[in-house]
C-alpha cells in the first residue's frame, strides 16, 4: 500500500481519472483507492469520480495479485503528476 | 396530408428533402421481467453494441475533428465499461427482476443523482456524460437505430427541438438541405450555425407541431417565408423547384458584385465583413468576398470539448484565419464564455440569470491565467496578418484598462523570452450592454475601435429574454430605444476618432441598412451569405439622403412605424 495527496487545483478530473481506469484495467489482479475508511474499485471510473477527490486531500493506493506494489506506484505517479 | 406550418425563417433560402427527426429520448418505463437470463443476454448485447458505436464515432470525430473534440467519447466508453457501473445494472436484473431498459435507467439515475449532489459543478456536469451513455444503451435495447447527424443522407433536413452544439458540430452541411427546432429563434446557436453553412432554417415551430412530425416525411423548409411544408404536393413541389432556380438565378445576379468596392451611390466607402465561428468557415468567408472578418467568435474553440485548448492550438486557430485572410482586417473577439454557451471544465457555477452574471470579460478579468493563454496566442498569430483584439460584454473603462494592462504584461513577457508577436494590435470593445452605450463617450477614449453587438444590446435595453419564445414579439431592433443607443455609440466614436462597426444579426438586415449608414456606421459585419446582397444594397444607398432622413426616423414614436418607414 502506498499514500498519495492530490495536489492539482481542481481535484482529481475526469481526465487523470480515466488514465487511472486505463492503468489499473491493465493490471491483472484488484486495485483499490481508499479514503477515510471507504475503499472503491481503482477501475471504476465512476468510482473514482464519485470519491470527489480535491486539493490536500491523501488517499492510499492498495493492490493484490502480482507484484502489486509496480501498480501502486504507476498510480501514485498519474496522481502526483496531474496538472492544474 | 399535406400542411403548411408557420416558424421563424432564420436563415434565408429553400430545401426540399426528408425529415431526420432528432426526438428527444423518452425515459424506460418501470416493468418486470420473469425471464432473468433473457435480460442478462440482453443487457450485455446491448453494451457490446454501444461500445462499438462509441468507438466508431470516436474514431470518426478525431479524424474529423481532431483528438480534442473527440475525447468525450472516450469518456463515454470508459463509463460504459466501468465494472462497478454494469455490476449494479446486472444486479438490479437478477435480484429485482427489472427489464434491462430500467434496470440501466434505475442504476444511471441513481449515479448522476450522486454527481448532482456533489459540491464541484465540474463533477455535478458528469451527470450529462452518464444518462447520455443509458440513453444509448435503452435506445439499442428497444432496437432503434442512432440518429447520428454526421451520416444524414443528402437531401435531409433536420428536425430537432433544439440543436446543441455538439450536434452541430456534428452535422456534414452538403447533406442537409434545411434545419427545423421546435423552440429558438433568430440569434439561438442553431440559427447563428444554419446561417453560417448556409442552410435554410426555419425556428420556433412549437412542440406541438414537432411532436407530430414522423421520420423521413417529405417536406419543405421555406427560410424566406419561415414555414415548414409538410407532405407537399406535385404542385406545390413544382412551385418550390421554380423559387430554387429564381434563387440561384439571384445568386449568380450578384456574382457580379465580387470584386467590387462596397460604395454609396454617392461614394461613401463601406466595410463588409464576415462573422466566423472557427477556421473552417474561412472557405464561405472568401467565397462570398467579405472584406475582412468582422467577428471571429473564438469561444467556439472552447466549446465541445473535455479541457480548455492549448495555447498552440489556439495560435494555429487563430494564424490559420488571419494568413487565410491574408492582408484584410481580421477581428477576433476573446472568449464570450457563459450566457447560454456553456464550457464545463471551466467550472463555472450554474446561475439564476446567466446573462446578467458571470460571463465573458468578468469571468477573464478573475480568471487572468485562462485569458492571458488567449492573449499570448493572439498576440503571436499577429504576426501573419491584420490582427485586431475585441473584448465582449465591456460595462465600464475599468473593465477596459484591467484587459489593457494584462494584454500589456503578456507583451512584456513575450518580449523577455524572445517570443515574436505582434505589438501594434488594435484594441477594440463589443458595445452590447447599454452602459456601455451611454458611457460610449469615456470608453472611446480608451479604446481603438467599437463594433456594436446588438444580439445582447436588444435583450438588455428592452428587458427581454431572447431565447423565450413567448416574449419574441418584443425582441426588435426597431425598438425607438434601441435605435438611439446605437445611434448615440456611432457618434460618441467618430467625435473621439474612432471607427464604430457592427457585428450583431442587425448588421445583415438589408432594411435597416440605410439608416445605420446614415448613421455613419463604417463597417458591417454579418454571415458570409449576406455580403454580396448587402453590398448591391449599399450601391444603391445615396449617403446624403440616408443621412437626412435620421432624424425623421428616430423622431416616430414605435417599432413598427420605423420598420413601415424603413420598407418603404
Amino acid at each position: 500500500m502506498v499514500e498519495v495527496t492530490i495536489k492539482s487545483k481542481n481535484g482529481l478530473h475526469a481526465r487523470p481519472a480515466s488514465f487511472i481506469v486505463s492503468a489499473a484495467t491493465k493490471y491483472s489482479g484488484e486495485v483499490f483507492l481508499i479514503k477515510e475508511g471507504s475503499k472503491i474499485n481503482a477501475k471504476s471510473i465512476m468510482n473514482i469520480m464519485g470519491m470527489g477527490l480535491s486539493e490536500g486531500e491523501t488517499i492510499s493506493i492498495d493492490a493484490t495479485g502480482d507484484n502489486p506494489s509496480s501498480i501502486e506506484n504507476e498510480l501514485k505517479e498519474i496522481i502526483e503528476g496531474v496538472e492544474a | 396530408m399535406f400542411e403548411t406550418i408557420k416558424g421563424l425563417g432564420v436563415s434565408d433560402g429553400v430545401g426540399i428533402g426528408e425529415l431526420l427527426l432528432v426526438k428527444p429520448d423518452e425515459p424506460a418505463l418501470e416493468s418486470k421481467s420473469s425471464n432473468v437470463e433473457l435480460e442478462s443476454n440482453r443487457l450485455q448485447q446491448a453494451l457490446g453494441q454501444s461500445l462499438s458505436e462509441l468507438e466508431d464515432i470516436y474514431e470518426s470525430k478525431r479524424e474529423t475533428l481532431g483528438e480534442d473534440k473527440a475525447q468525450i467519447f472516450q469518456a463515454h466508453i470508459m463509463i460504459l465499461q466501468d465494472p462497478e457501473w454494469v455490476k449494479d445494472i446486472a444486479g438490479k436484473i437478477t435480484d429485482d427482476s427489472w427489464s434491462a431498459e430500467y434496470a440501466v435507467q434505475l442504476s444511471a439515475e441513481a449515479m448522476a443523482q450522486m454527481f448532482e449532489g456533489m459540491d464541484n459543478p465540474y463533477f455535478q456536469e458528469r451527470a450529462h456524460d452518464i444518462r447520455d451513455v443509458a440513453r444509448r444503451i435503452i435506445r439499442i435495447l428497444r432496437g432503434e437505430a442512432s440518429v447520428d447527424l454526421g451520416l444524414a443522407k443528402p437531401g435531409s433536413i433536420i428536425a430537432a427541438v433544439d440543436l446543441t452544439p455538439s450536434d452541430t458540430a456534428q452535422l456534414n452541411a452538403k447533406n442537409i438541405v434545411g434545419i427545423i427546432t421546435a423552440v429558438g429563434g433568430k440569434t439561438s446557436h442553431s440559427a447563428i450555425i444554419a446561417r453560417t453553412l448556409g442552410i435554410p432554417a426555419v425556428m420556433g415551430i412549437g412542440r406541438t407541431a414537432f411532436e407530430a412530425l414522423a421520420q423521413e416525411q417529405k417536406a419543405i423548409v421555406d427560410g424566406d417565408q419561415g414555414t415548414l411544408t409538410l407532405n407537399p404536393t406535385e404542385q406545390v413541389i413544382v412551385d418550390y423547384k421554380d423559387r430554387i432556380n429564381q434563387i440561384e438565378l439571384e445568386k449568380k445576379e450578384l456574382q457580379k458584385y465580387i470584386g467590387l468596392e462596397t460604395k454609396t451611390a454617392d461614394g461613401k466607402s463601406i466595410e463588409l465583413a464576415a462573422n466566423i465561428a472557427s477556421p473552417n468557415d474561412l472557405e464561405r468567408v472568401l467565397e462570398n468576398d467579405a472584406e475582412g472578418i468582422g467577428l471571429f467568435r473564438s469561444e467556439f474553440l472552447f466549446m465541445d470539448r473535455t479541457s480548455a485548448p492549448t495555447e498552440e492550438e489556439q495560435y494555429e486557430s487563430y494564424s490559420a484565419v488571419l494568413k487565410g485572410m491574408t492582408d484584410k482586417p481580421v477581428i477576433i473577439r476573446t472568449m464570450d464564455i457563459g450566457g447560454d454557451k456553456e464550457v464545463s471544465y471551466l467550472n463555472m457555477p450554474e446561475e439564476m440569470n446567466p446573462f446578467l452574471g458571470y460571463r465573458a470579460i468578468r469571468y477573464c478579468l478573475n480568471e487572468p491565467e485562462v485569458f492571458k493563454i488567449q492573449i499570448r496566442a493572439l498576440l503571436r498569430a499577429g504576426v501573419y496578418g491584420k490582427l485586431r483584439i475585441m473584448l465582449p460584454m465591456i460595462s465600464s473603462v475599468q473593465e477596459v484598462r484591467q484587459s489593457k494592462a494584462i494584454i500589456e504584461s503578456v507583451k512584456e513577457d513575450l518580449r523577455n523570452e524572445n517570443v515574436e508577436f505582434a505589438d501594434d494590435v488594435p484594441v477594440g470593445i463589443m458595445i452590447e450592454i447599454p452602459a456601455a452605450a451611454i458611457a460610449s463617450d469615456l470608453l472611446a477614449k480608451e479604446v481603438d475601435f467599437f463594433s456594436i453587438g446588438t444580439n445582447d444590446l436588444i435583450q438588455y435595453t428592452v428587458a427581454v429574454d431572447r431565447m423565450n419564445e413567448s416574449i419574441a414579439d418584443l425582441y426588435t431592433a426597431y425598438h425607438p430605444a434601441v435605435l438611439r443607443l446605437i445611434k448615440m455609440t456611432i457618434k460618441n466614436g467618430h467625435e473621439a476618432g474612432i471607427w464604430v462597426g457592427m457585428c450583431g444579426s442587425v448588421a445583415g438586415d438589408l432594411t435597416l441598412m440605410p439608416l445605420l449608414i446614415g448613421m455613419g456606421l463604417d463597417e458591417f459585419s454579418m454571415s458570409p451569405s449576406t455580403i454580396l446582397k448587402a453590398r448591391k444594397t449599399t450601391m444603391g444607398i445615396d449617403y446624403k439622403k440616408a443621412q437626412s432622413m435620421v432624424n425623421d426616423i428616430l423622431s416616430l414614436s414605435t417599432a413598427t412605424d420605423i420598420e413601415n418607414a424603413l420598407s418603404k
